[in-house]
């Protein structure tokens, strides 16, 4: 871990006790956590402990029923998803969410709308008034596929390609948004250890080229151990532990936590 | 062996998203676009001002309404209704002296105003129950057009429009209506080629897709189905008031009725949902088809000196019709563009493919 | 070798879409006429009786030397009540040399219009199509021979004074009718008529299609008009007939607008329609001298052109008015102007008709280059159990009133 990701303590990310309910399922309660400017931060929990529920919280799609999500010092509390992209957040899903019909590099276009601004005039009006946006956007677009080694399916359909390549089309996509919080819920699920390493090493690259933070969900805890400065365990949806890895995972909560449910890290 | 990918090369960004990635295609569609301007000259006038004209504009109907359907996902059931404010606006315009390029924008405008604000209430729901909405929309429109005898022109309900003219030039030949309805296709036609690859087909994509990683992207999703309301209903109106214009040369209730709705989307679905070619091809089957049924079926029956009375040969070319559709459909459940895009893969690796057996 | 070219022809009409394959006619030198007809949708309950009444009395012309010498034939298509294909079918005809056409349905007669106008041909427009058509001086192609919904209205109700000896005031009468254009029009007539007889008038307003009336004979059972004049199709007459029974309201004080024939009676019941009235421009029954002509020497020579069962129906009669008119138009241009039959002259031919009533079928008509319509006289018929009685003679009522709104309407259409 470089230490100079470390110094720098303005805080990108808080979440302020946040609490989010499903009926009467208490999915995640009383969760502090700040994600510091370059760092990247690991977020652990058996299955069901609430990890992907506070993603969702953060970005807007199930918002905090109380506490507060504070984005570069202003509270987004409940801000709807589009908005709160708009901000600088993206993230990859943990189930993909992939547009199945469209080529690789028009789904990873898709990851600048936040820097275009389509419309019906300028579609009609191509030639003067969206090419120019659309090829400087492109320019984008092609230096994160070079980066991620997707030149060779760049126009293939994302429906055919293997569920590896899906992942790390989904990591471009969150990317060439060149957000401020990047939001990685299990990017390595599925994934063998050359791939794993793989991947690894575009998060920290992008953390190094792009300055960007991470928010990186993980059941691999070598990943975690590996990649993150700091990091935070949860189970049932609360905060069993926080801190460098190193500590965190030797945590009696946290061995017990994962021993109890029998994870298989 | 006509059409080739291989060899194609992309030197800039610029080429690399021209409309037409094969040459085959770009010269197929520069053949067929020669074609469409010497056909006055090709094809008999009868063909021409009562089959290639409307289907021109019916294609340009379904183009709207699968810019809403195919590529932005949501079901609409009123689209004729849309159509129908376009036509009356425009005509009402040319009649108070408005120049019809005016008039046609106006139409179009006002089609964009009401679908939009129909849009703006009935999005609030989705799939199943916004086509109730927007067919309850065509259902009210219906009732607003039999019941205001002012905006339908009197009790007989039909209401001339002037004379069509462009640029102060008075067209009536039927070679010049013909021209003003190809012009208005193939704008539309470069319009949906020019979403294949702009951020505001993405998006549209993106939306019905998945409409929460579209979220997240940043695609606020009830704006872009707005704007595909707006955008879909000014091709609807534009569309309607060329068909008054060129075609009908008058509006009138039946014209934008209920069952005219449903046949344009049953254009969008025989055309394949989101497919440019096949929205040409879907207007061609629904439109064309049943009198060519007719003809040739009569003729059959001449042939084997079959006596029907004139009542079984009305009936049985609409069953063969029905029937026809339902064999589309079941070839091709993604319609006619699919059928097509199939056999032009195949024919784009023919006869290489051969070599492997 | 002629089955390959017959074949060959085939499949350039397959290709094409469009087939000039007809079946060998009497060749050069017919009089055409083109039936544009909805065989398949919504006006099937009237076009097979007056496709066939067309096609029998072109038979029977025919059997005796046609028009000075040259067959009339009846071409007759299918447009399904569609506009786009009701003008295919215009624009097809036209140029196959068809002159006179008739589509027998508003939607689509109201969208050739524009182009009959501007063709210079010849639509037959009865009993369809925009009512102020009859005005002869603004809509010079279009002739609808027969009363407007307007002149029939005006006529009912003349008809029902007759039958309160002259005096409406206070009299209270009821108008159902089918909530669309057609059933609107005569809406402004009734008002006006309303004030200047005395008598009160009741609207009542038929949803489309027509099957739910419950509401509508509920309120007239609670008003008790003295009548109810009923602007309702075919089967909304049967709809209506079973409310009455169930409302107590008396059949015979039932006048129903001329869409109402025998298969209608049918449903209703033979004895239970008794009493009911309809008015008519022609002569319902067989008993008449042109229809019993039509049965002995084109059915009783077999050449009928479908089955004999549907000459038994008052649509039948119609067909053959419409055709009686239209040929009699077409001889009297031959006789004036000879063969070919331009629009010109097919246009002098019908409006030099006159006082001619196709021995009895209908009231003597006489059509002018200022009254399409030919007098629009109409008469009330009832249903006796077996067959249509007169209840009196042709009449045209109000016809100053009538052409006021016709001309008031027409004027629009002439200065767009
Ligand atoms: N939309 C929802 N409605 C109801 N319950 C939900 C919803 N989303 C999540 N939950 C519940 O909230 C709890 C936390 O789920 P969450 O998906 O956040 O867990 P996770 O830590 O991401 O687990 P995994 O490792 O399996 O991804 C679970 O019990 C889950 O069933
Ligand atoms: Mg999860």
């Amino acid at each position: 871990m470089s230490a100079e990701h470390q110094s720098g303590k303005t805080p990108v990310l808080e979440c302020r006790n946040v609490e989010r309910r499903f009926g009467g399922l208490v999915a995640v309660t009383g969760v502090d956590m700040t994600i510091n400017r370059g760092e990247i931060f690991g977020l652990v929990g058996p299955n069901g402990s609430g990890k992907t529920t506070l993603t969702n919280a953060i970005t807007g799609f199930y918002p905090p029923n109380t506490g507060q999500i504070i984005l570069d010092g202003k509270d987004i509390t409940g801000t709807k998803p589009h908005k709160v992209a708009a901000m600088g957040v993206a993230r990859t899903f943990q189930n993909l969410a992939l547009f199945n019909g469209m080529s690789v590099l028009d789904n990873i276009l898709l990851g600048r709308h936040v820097h275009m601004n389509p419309g019906v005039i300028r579609t009609a009006l191509y030639w003067w008034l969206a090419r120019p946006e659309e090829i400087a956007n492109r320019e984008v677009v092609e230096e994160i596929i070079d980066f991620l080694q997707l030149e060779s399916i760049r126009n293939e359909l994302v429906d055919g390609i293997p569920i590896g390549l899906k992942k790390r089309v989904e990591l471009a996509r969150a990317l060439v948004a060149e957000p401020h919080l990047l939001i990685l819920d299990e990017p390595m699920a599925g994934m063998n250890q050359e791939e794993k390493e793989y991947m690894a090493r575009f998060i920290l690259d992008a953390r190094a080229e792009r300055g960007v933070s991470v928010l990186l969900i993980e059941h691999h805890m070598d990943v975690i151990i590996g990649i993150c400065d700091r990091m935070l365990a949860l189970n049932y949806g609360e905060m069993i532990a926080t801190g460098v890895p190193s500590e965190v995972i030797n945590d009696p909560r946290v061995v017990e936590a994962y021993i109890g449910v029998g994870h298989d890290a | 062996m006509f059409y080739r990918l291989s060899g194609v090369r992309h030197s800039s960004y610029v080429s690399d998203r021209r409309m037409f990635q094969v040459p085959a295609d770009r010269n197929a569609v520069i053949i067929l676009l020669m074609i469409g301007l010497a056909a006055p000259f090709l094809i008999p006038s009868l063909y021409l001002n009562s089959y290639v004209l409307p289907w021109l504009i019916w294609t340009a109907a379904v183009l709207g309404l699968n810019l809403v359907t195919g590529w932005a996902g949501q079901l609409h059931l009123g689209y004729a209704a849309v159509m129908a404010v376009g036509a009356y606006s425009a005509v009402h315009a040319a009649r108070f002296g408005i120049p019809w390029e005016f008039a046609l924008l106006i139409g179009g405008l006002s089609s964009s105003v009401i679908g939009s604000l129909f849009a703006f209430t009935a999005l609030r729901v989705k799939g199943l129950y916004l086509a109730l909405t927007t067919l309850a929309m065509q259902f009210v429109m219906d009732w607003v057009l039999t019941h205001s005898p002012t905006i339908t022109g009197g009790s007989h309900a039909s209401l001339q429009s002037p004379p069509f003219a462009l640029l102060g030039q008075e067209i009536t030949s039927d070679a010049g209506l013909y021209y003003v309805a190809l012009g208005w296709c193939i704008l539309v036609t470069i319009f949906m080629l020019n979403l294949k690859r702009t951020g505001l087909g993405r998006a549209w994509v993106a939306v019905r897709e998945k409409d929460f990683a579209a979220a997240i992207l940043g695609v606020n999703s009830f704006y872009y189905k707005l704007v595909a309301f707006a955008a879909s209903s000014f091709i609807a109106g534009v569309t309607g008031a060329i068909l008054v214009a060129t075609f009908y040369f008058l509006a009138a209730p039946e014209q934008f009725a209920v069952n005219v709705s449903i046949q344009v989307l049953a254009m969008v679905i025989i055309g394949g949902l989101g497919s440019i070619i096949g929205s040409y091809m879907g207007a061609a089957l629904i439109l064309l088809m049943p009198g060519v049924v007719n003809q040739v079926f009569s003729a059959f029956a001449g042939l084997i000196g079959l006596e029907l009375s004139i009542e079984t040969l009305a009936h049985i070319p609409n069953a063969a019709y029905g029937a026809l559709i339902v064999i589309f459909l079941m070839v091709e459940p993604l319609g006619l563009g699919k059928l097509y895009a199939n056999i032009r893969d195949y024919l784009m690796i023919w006869p290489f493919d051969q070599l492997k057996k | 070798m002629k089955l390959t070219t017959y074949s060959r022809n085939l499949a350039a009409a397959a290709v094409v879409g469009i087939t000039s394959l007809t079946p060998a006619f009497a060749a050069e030198g017919t009089i055409k006429f083109g039936l544009c007809y909805d065989l398949s949708k919504a006006y099937t309950f009237i076009t097979p009786q007056v496709a066939q009444a067309a096609q029998d009395l072109a038979t029977l012309v025919n059997s005796k030397g046609g028009i000075g010498g040259h067959d009339i034939e009846v071409i007759v298509r299918d447009h399904g009540n569609e506009p786009q294909r009701g003008i295919e079918c215009y624009e097809q005809l036209k140029r196959e040399g068809v002159v006179v056409f008739d589509m027998l349905s508003t939607p689509v007669s109201i969208a050739v219009l524009p182009r009959v106008m501007k063709d210079k041909n010849i639509l037959i427009q009865s009993l369809v199509g925009r009512g102020d058509a009859v005005d002869g001086s603004v809509f010079t192609q279009i002739f609808p021979v027969g009363p407007t919904y307007l002149g029939q209205a005006a006529n009912d109700i003349a008809y029902i004074k007759e039958q309160f000896g002259g005096d409406m005031a206070g009299k209270k009468i009821g108008f159902a009718y089918l909530d669309y254009a057609f059933g609107q029009e005569p809406i402004h007539l009734l008002e006006t008529l309303a004030e200047k007889e005395g008598f009160e008038l009741a609207l009542y307003p038929v949803p489309l299609p027509g099957s739910d009336q419950a509401s509508v004979w509920t309120k007239i059972r609670r008003d008790k008009p003295d009548y109810v004049m009923a602007w309702l199709l075919a089967g909304g007459h049967v709809v209506a007939a079973k409310e009455m029974k169930r409302n107590g309201f008396p059949i015979d004080k039932y006048l129903s607008v001329n869409w109402l024939n025998e298969v209608d009676i049918a449903n209703i019941g033979a004895e239970a329609a008794i009493g009911i009235k309809r008015g008519t421009n022609v002569a319902g029954g067989q008993d008449l001298p042109i229809i019993q002509k039509i049965i002995a020497e084109v059915y009783g020579n077999g050449k009928g052109a479908g089955p004999e069962e549907k000459i038994y129906d008052v649509y039948y009669n119609t067909g053959v008015g419409i055709y009686s008119a239209a040929f009699e138009a077409a001889r009297l241009a031959v006789e004036q102007s000879g063969y070919p039959v331009t629009p010109e002259s097919m246009k002098a031919g019908y409006e030099s008709i006159s006082g001619f009533d196709a021995n009895g079928l209908f009231a003597p008509l006489t059509v002018t280059a200022a009254d399409h319509g030919g007098g629009g006289k109409t008469r009330v018929e009832m249903w006796d159990g077996k067959t249509w009685v007169p209840q009196q003679e042709w009449t045209a009522a109000y016809s100053d009133l009538i052409w006021e709104l016709v001309r008031e309407s027409s004027s629009k259409f002439a200065t767009e």
